[in-house]
């Protein structure tokens, strides 16, 4: 009877487990299935000491590299249709991505930061919350603005605030 | 007796021969000169080299037997079994295991410790994902003022319906609107 019980406990960690993993897996799929398009940019930010130390040089602000120090990965896609692009194979990329990641991303487990409707400018901003109040876990920002697509996965305890102001800080510096 | 001294004396320094050693071996070992230990008959100045002679003599009985090479390689190689206690097994056991992990884990510190040192010099592609990764994270900064914007501007709609509800006289209202649209403007 015992021995059962443990078996039993086991048994549901793993599937636990298993499940949990299977959900990041969706985000991680979904990247990866587009990192080698023709016309897509594929960006894997995971935080190494060179790295990190690059980001400090760029936006010599300390508030800016602390906030950075809790990101753990960051997933970037993006793609741009061109003029002479839109009929041919990267413009249809650009539709069938968009499309796949409203479809292929878990955004029902995400809860809505921001939905943005004008237009020709689609944006979602949907995020994680974590226990510690004003702070995400995960961001996801699915952004088509024109002819532009990005998608974008931040992962780590983010704190909206200082999040907010990254932009002031970047645009003071002279970044796009 | 005058020729037994001069041959002594070329024998302490060390100028004689084989055979003249031999016959002065000779002739003090077999008493041809009555060297005795008695006092009056023994010449006094040769009784030194008597004993001196007597004791090479007998260190040349000694002969070493058969199985002195075998006994001596046996001690040679003879391993001294050292018995230790259980205590202190089991302590030195401990420690070399504490000290196997801290060499593992100096080991694998200089490994990455290395690497990382390798690694500071950034690669065009490093650069390419600083300058992504800032843009991203900016883009979602904007929107999250945008966010930030749009409820201060809800939170001033609320604010103002529930001015309306309280308000005693419109003139109250009005000037409440024409605050919040010169703090606007």
């Amino acid at each position: 009877m015992k021995a059962k019980s443990i078996l039993i406990a086991f048994i549901a960690v793993l599937a636990t487990t298993i499940v949990l993993n299977a959900k990041d897996d969706r985000i991680t799929k979904f990247f990866e299935k587009y990192s080698n398009i023709e016309g897509v940019t594929y960006v894997n930010f995971t935080p190494s000491p060179a790295l990190m130390e690059g980001m400090e040089e760029k936006t010599q602000d300390k508030e800016a590299s602390d906030m950075m120090k809790n990101i753990s990965s960051v997933k970037i896609l993006t793609s741009k249709k061109r003029g002479e692009d839109k009929q041919n194979k990267s413009g249809k990329n650009f539709d069938n991505i968009y499309n796949d990641a409203l479809k292929s991303l878990p955004i029902d487990e995400f809860e809505k930061f921001l939905e943005v409707k004008e237009g020709k400018k689609d944006v979602k901003m949907l995020y994680k919350s974590s226990k510690e109040k004003a702070k995400a876990k995960e961001f996801l920002l699915i952004a088509k603005e024109g002819d532009d697509l990005s998608i974008i996965w931040v992962e780590g305890l983010v704190d909206l605030k200082d999040l907010g102001k990254l932009s002031k800080m970047m645009g003071n510096k002279g970044m796009k | 007796m005058k020729d037994i001294k001069e041959i002594l004396d070329r024998f302490y320094k060390g100028e004689t021969t084989l055979e003249e050693e031999s016959k002065l071996r000779e002739l003090i070992n077999n008493n041809q000169l009555r060297i005795t230990e008695e006092k009056g008959t023994l010449p006094s100045e040769l009784f030194l080299e008597k004993q001196l002679f007597d004791f090479y003599e007998s260190e040349k009985e000694i002969e070493l037997g058969d199985d002195f090479d075998e006994k001596l390689f046996d001690k040679i190689s003879e391993k001294k079994v050292v018995k230790l206690n259980t205590k202190v097994k089991s302590l030195i056991y401990r420690v070399s295991g504490i000290a196997a992990v801290l060499l593992v884990a100096i080991g694998f510190y200089l490994i990455f410790n290395f690497k990382e040192n390798q690694s500071k010099e950034l690669t065009n592609e490093d650069k390419k994902t600083i300058e992504y990764t800032l843009d991203a994270l900016t883009m979602m900064s904007d929107y999250i003022n945008l966010a930030n914007e749009h409820i201060g501007k809800l939170s001033i709609i609320e604010e103002s319906f529930e001015k309306i509800h309280n308000a005693t006289n419109i003139e109250e209202y009005n000037d409440y609107i024409f605050n919040i649209l010169g703090e606007e403007s």
